[in-house]
């Protein structure tokens, strides 16, 4: 088990997470819900009606500047979270 | 006042069934408005199915036959034996009507898919063919959209909606994106919203199914039968993180190379499973229930459970060539996902895997129409029951197509032959309230309390149950106080503690049928394993269970078709005297 440190654009400015507990073979999906579980219930992100198994294509996020899928991207390290377009419904959620 | 939109034929749900039941109304030649959870052509169990590499759909050999595909088929079947096949499976529970619908249509939707796919050149065998998942989604939604229907996406089912006179009129929603709720009025509204997993822990599914048709259905007084029947899949991943809830080590394990080791890297099928049994759970398609059976007995009474719960999976291989071979058989494992999964197995000698929740072969009521009890409302689907009994062998793939193509036929019909009656004002007023509820609540936050509800259903009616667990279960359910649960941002836009709430909702009342329907079935039979009855009792329990408004009563299941034969059995000891019993054994 080792920490990371959490950066996530929210309507504009970067709210910090830090220390989050992460293992061997975390997505960014399996951080960004860790987060709403433990540690703020108000994160929005895309999981309502994702697969977690890189199919849908629906849980789209901008990780460390790069446009991934959140469920297919591991964690290596800290992050640094954005919406992944401009029309942003609000924290990570877009149209 | 909210939005409302007007349609004759409301569908809910874009996995197979609601696809294909949208396209069959179309093409009665009514107008049609179907609305999902998520991305229409994305969104459900559908894609999932055979881990979007290999979900088999089937029907009769000799039809199958009929199709031209190079290898497959058998023309000495027929759709007798597959009848027949289909009610052995479901160990004699099976509502036999529903089976000839099944039968009767699987050919016309294998055929949909193939000629739609030119380039598909499936494997398979004699009953069965094997695509990815997105293929039979691809196809179902290509052919929609040559038709006119409307589709509202990202929106949740919140409520049926009634006219004055009590029939079905349509639908409350959220728009999770938004934050919105509408209304959708219709003339027959059809039910395709899969099954009931997010009552679980440990799932198969996609994030989304929460069982909100069926729990909608139960709140508007509709019959559900066997709701107790709950498909376990004994070969999913549950650690790394990122692909828990993967059923790819299920689909590569029917060959000779698998093997299931406890935390003491010891084999274990054999200690709980007589050896004709464990030779069934290897290499028949009976494994789901054997297999959960036998990793149930290992994990939770022999305390030889890994660290993640559960067991491992591991592929050993007699020499390279052998092992080559079976890669070369199954070019699916040699990219991406499906690749890594495969490395991380041969770096750590095998990857954890337990029984998740995986298919409900309970759920609404249907006739071979597939008209609930309710007047105006229509099922297909995973969301219905009857069709596979006790234990589903053959495809829910097919079960979800056949059934829309019929539900949307009778949809249209009930849509046509009126007109729309309007949602009677106090009854949507009543569902508007009811949703914005947890608005007025400074309570606890919802997140715990779906945490709470998966703990209870998942401890009392799990893979094995038993009297004390699920009548425990059942108490700590209705204890429940939904009420007291509150929302934790005022913003409705993409609110998810409001969407969990409304979840939470769902999944108690589909709780609160699964628990009443296990206690009152005092038998074991299919997947349904009772430690305290653990035995097949054919004089007493040839019965289905049906609940509605709360109450659960049995009714005897026409046996005029492919009768039982009468006693009383051990449980393993009649799932192998079923077995000897089918044709292909």
């Amino acid at each position: 088990m080792k920490t990371i440190n959490v950066k996530i654009n929210r309507g504009g400015s970067y709210q910090e997470y830090a220390q989050v507990p992460v293992e061997e073979g975390m997505s960014v999906m399996d951080v960004l819900e860790l987060l709403y579980e433990t540690k703020d219930n108000t994160l929005a992100f895309f999981r309502h009606e994702a697969c977690h198994q890189e199919a849908c294509g629906k849980c789209l996020v901008k990780a460390n500047g790069k446009v991934c899928l959140a469920c297919g991207t591991e964690v290596c390290g800290d992050l640094v979270l954005d919406p992944w377009s401009s029309k942003v419904v609000r924290d990570l959620v877009c149209e | 006042m909210i939005k409302t939109m007007n349609s004759q034929v409301l569908i809910i749900g874009s996995g197979g069934a609601g696809l294909r039941a949208a396209i069959s109304a179309a093409d009665a030649g009514a107008k049609v408005l179907l609305v999902c959870k998520g991305k229409v052509n994305r969104s459900g169990s559908t894609l999932l199915a055979g881990a979007n590499v290999s979900a088999d759909v089937m029907c009769d050999g000799r039809s199958m036959a009929a199709m031209n595909i190079p290898g497959i088929g058998d023309e000495n079947d027929s759709k007798e034996k597959f009848f027949n096949d289909i009610i052995l499976e479901g160990v004699y529970l099976n509502d036999r009507k529903l089976v000839h619908q099944y039968v009767e249509n699987a050919p016309q939707v294998i055929k949909e898919i193939v000629d739609s796919n030119s380039n598909l050149h499936p494997k398979g065998d004699d009953r069965e063919i094997g695509i990815p998942g997105s293929t039979i989604i691809d196809t179902y939604y290509n052919m929609m959209k040559t038709r006119d229907i409307t589709v509202v996406q990202d929106s949740a089912l919140v409520e049926l909606l009634k006219a004055e006179d009590a029939s079905v009129a349509g639908a409350l929603f959220l728009d999770l994106i938004h934050g919105e709720l509408f209304a959708v009025q219709a003339g027959a509204t059809v039910l395709a919203t899969g099954g009931m997993h997010n009552c679980y822990t440990f799932t198969s599914g996609t994030t989304g199914l929460a069982g909100e048709g069926q729990a909608a259905a139960i709140r508007a007084g509709a019959e559900m039968t066997e709701m107790e029947m709950v498909t376990f899949c004994p070969g999913v991943i549950t650690h790394p993180a990122k692909w828990r809830g993967s059923i790819l080590p299920y689909i590569i394990h029917t060959n000779d190379h698998f093997r299931l080791r406890n935390s003491k890297n010891e084999e274990f099928l054999a200690k709980h499973l007589p050896q004709s049994a464990v030779d069934l759970a290897l290499h028949s398609e009976w494994n789901k229930l054997l297999l959960c059976y036998a990793m149930y007995k290992e994990v939770a009474d022999e305390g030889n459970g890994d660290a993640y719960g559960g067991v491992t999976f591991d592929m050993e291989y007699d020499s390279k060539e052998q092992e080559q071979e079976f890669y070369d058989s199954h070019p699916y494992l040699k990219e991406g996902a499906c690749l890594s999964i495969m490395d991380y197995l041969r770096a750590h000698h095998g990857i954890p895997v337990y029984g998740a929740a995986h298919y409900f072969d309970g759920g609404l009521k249907v006739d071979e129409t597939f008209a609930t009890t309710l007047p105006g409302l229509f099922a297909a689907g995973e969301c219905t029951g009857g069709t596979f009994g006790s234990n589903r062998v053959s495809a829910a793939t097919t079960q979800m197509l056949v059934q829309g193509l019929q539900a949307g036929k009778t949809a249209a019909e009930c849509a046509l032959a009126h007109e729309a009656k309007p949602i009677c004002p106090a009854c949507l007023e009543k569902a508007i309230a009811d949703a914005e509820k947890p608005f007025a609540v400074k309570g606890e936050d919802p997140r715990l309390l779906k945490k709470r509800i998966n703990e209870i259903v998942s401890r009392a009616a799990g893979i094995v149950r038993e009297q004390q667990q699920l009548e425990e279960g059942l108490a700590a359910i209705e204890a429940l106080q939904l009420e007291q649960y509150g929302v934790t941002v005022a913003d409705r836009a993409y609110n998810r503690s409001w969407m969990d709430w409304l979840e939470c909702r769902a999944m108690i009342d589909c709780a609160k049928g699964i628990l009443r329907s296990s206690l009152a079935r005092k038998e074991s039979r299919g997947v349904f394993i009772r430690s305290d009855y653990f035995f097949t009792d054919n004089d007493n329990w040839l019965v289905s269970t049906h609940y509605k408004n709360g109450e659960v009563w049995l009714e005897p299941v026409d046996q005029t078709e492919i009768p039982a034969p009468a006693g009383k059995l051990d449980y393993i000891a009649n799932i192998e005297a079923v077995i000897k019993r089918l044709t292909y054994s």
